[in-house]
């Protein structure tokens, strides 16, 4: 499989393949090589960091759904001194682009985690997680676009790292948090986190709060990439419930530059490789290449060839 | 890739209507150790299941479950020859006791599935040791399952209808006196494991203990199934499930 035609470009960030693990199915980013061939992802991204190490939520943290799964692991983390410290020699070995998820209770402790691992090599990106929606002491700053516009601008003073905005798709329109992001000055935007959900548990009657993923997400998913693709000129990151190679290209077509897989990467270990295969088949077929299929099917790109 | 397998059933039984036993192909590496388990997918639940290693011999691996819900009810319906999809062998291992030790096995309900492989090694290793192994009622205890070899077995069950009339852990307790133990290994639901944690605790007793817990990835990296432990939380999947029981803060 010749890989090379799945290079692509969002903005500074140069991927060899637009397939990403998400953050938080992927751990401090070296665990899964045992299950899956790191040669079909365009990235490494890790779990999401914060300044101190944290503890995370009481369990339980997993429930299941027919079609999906809702979590509330509540960012345990070994922090980020100690990532640095431990852990980054090891992912620079992988030869990837290395996207560090950042994350806190406050702008503050996230901006701290930013300034610390700016002087360390071997990164490339932070995505700021501004939409974990299982942390109760703290407000979900991509929630407000007035906050996310606040954060990214101060972290692009700290960085000249590519930033990409991880949205929370829990608002009243996506597009708004989107267009402050890209405001501040975002390099990249990715779209979306979990969904906020609630579980009832027959066995002990009780119900437990959580971020949901899985298929059941995706056409909402897919609906908010095709929302901001319209509105914001940065690139996207697609992500919510993409559990096939149809789905991944669906994505694209809907205005996504790369794609991330979160849970369907445990489920199926083999996804990434069967999306590469599918993309470079279909771009085959098509006699097209992957940059113009972007958004191909988005309202916006079909009125601009009317035009 | 290494650990994430496409494994052949090679054979299939199924015992009192809800125990089911299958034999798949061993394509592990590297070879599974007792305490450890293959992560599978059913076909009937959206993620997988952790399912306890039964038995490993060069060419088989055997995994025992019940049929509980809608995963595990989907996976007894596999025929042989048709192939699973598994990830594994992961998690830790119960640790190989010193030869001088006296040694009991300890296994509730489906606790026995892991015990059944320690126990075939322990015979393979020539060490003696004594299994006690209790259910709910006879229509559940698997006793026939047990490793041929000669060591002690004790057999309960909670409503008597078989061995004695006791829980596994009561039963334990009560032989205490006359078959010294002391290293416990045990498996099966978690208030009998905090049962026994407290005897083995109260007698001064070591013992290591097979915890079960809802999982995702069964490898360490989405922290889903931690258990509190006086070290912070801990994943049941990579750290475990095999723990020393003074470890777990038992809820």
């Amino acid at each position: 499989m010749d890989l090379k035609q799945l290079k692509i470009k969002l903005g500074k960030l140069v991927l060899d393949t637009p397939v990403l693990p998400a953050s938080g199915t992927f751990g401090y980013g070296d665990e899964l090589q045992d299950v899956t061939d790191y040669k079909f992802l365009g990235a490494i991204i890790t779990k999401t960091l914060t300044w101190e190490q944290t503890q995370g939520n009481p369990p339980p943290r997993i429930w299941e759904f027919e079609n999906g799964l809702m979590n509330s692991i509540g960012l345990q983390n070994i922090g980020v001194r100690c990532f640095a410290s431990e852990k980054l020699s090891c992912l620079k070995k992988l030869k990837k682009p290395i996207i560090v998820s950042v994350g806190g209770k406050s702008p503050e402790d996230i901006l701290k985690c930013i300034e610390f691992l700016d002087r360390k090599n071997g990164i490339s990106a932070f995505e700021l997680n501004l939409s974990c929606p299982n942390i109760k002491t703290s407000k979900i700053i991509s929630e407000d676009p007035r906050s996310t516009f606040n954060i990214i601008k101060k972290a692009k003073k700290i960085t000249d790292k590519i930033i990409i905005a991880k949205l929370s798709p829990n608002v009243r329109d996506i597009c708004e948090t989107g267009i402050a992001a890209e405001e501040a000055g975002a390099d990249i935007l990715c779209a979306v986190n979990t969904y906020k959900g609630l579980y009832y548990d027959w066995n002990n009657k009780k119900m437990y709060t959580g971020g949901v993923s899985g298929s059941m997400i995706f056409p909402m998913a897919l609906r908010a990439v095709y929302e901001l693709y319209q509105k914001v000129s940065i690139p996207i990151i697609g992500v919510g419930g993409i559990s096939s190679e149809k789905r991944a290209l669906e994505m694209i077509f809907a205005g996504a530059s790369a794609i991330g897989l979160g849970t369907f990467l445990i489920i199926n270990p083999e996804l990434p490789m069967k999306i590469c295969k599918f993309l470079i088949d279909y771009l085959k077929t098509n006699h097209t290449n992957l940059q113009s299929i972007i958004g191909l099917y988005n309202e916006k790109r079909q009125k601009e060839t009317d035009c | 890739m290494k650990k994430h397998k496409i494994m052949q059933v090679l054979s299939k039984k199924i015992y009192k209507e809800k125990f089911v036993e299958l034999f798949l192909e061993n394509d592990l590496t590297p070879f599974p150790r007792p305490g450890q388990f293959l992560h599978i997918l059913t076909g009937g639940a959206f993620i997988r299941r952790p399912l306890s290693i039964a038995g490993c011999t060069e060419n088989s691996v055997r995994i025992l479950f019940e049929i509980k819900g809608k995963g595990t009810k989907k996976l007894s319906e596999i025929s042989k020859g048709q192939y699973l999809d598994i990830v594994g062998p992961v998690g830790n291992n119960f640790p190989l006791p010193d030869r001088k030790k006296e040694i009991s096995l300890v296994a509730g309900g489906m606790g026995l599935a892991p015990l059944l492989f320690l126990a075939s090694q322990l015979i393979s290793e020539k060490m003696n040791f004594k299994f006690f192994y209790g259910a709910r009622d006879k229509g559940h205890l698997l006793d026939f399952l047990l490793p041929k070899g000669d060591y002690k077995k004790f057999i309960s069950t909670d409503d008597g209808s078989d061995g004695e009339k006791l829980t596994v852990v009561e039963m334990f307790e009560r032989k205490l006196n006359n078959e010294k133990t002391d290293i416990v290994f045990a498996a099966g639901p978690y208030q009998m494991l905090k049962a026994l944690s407290e005897i083995c605790r109260n007698n001064n007793i070591e013992a290591y203990v097979s915890l079960e817990n809802i999982m995702f990835c069964g490898l360490g990296v989405c922290q889903g199934c931690v258990t509190e432990t006086i070290n912070g939380y801990k994943r049941v999947c990579r750290d475990g499930p095999v723990f020393d029981h003074r470890e777990i803060k038992w809820t």
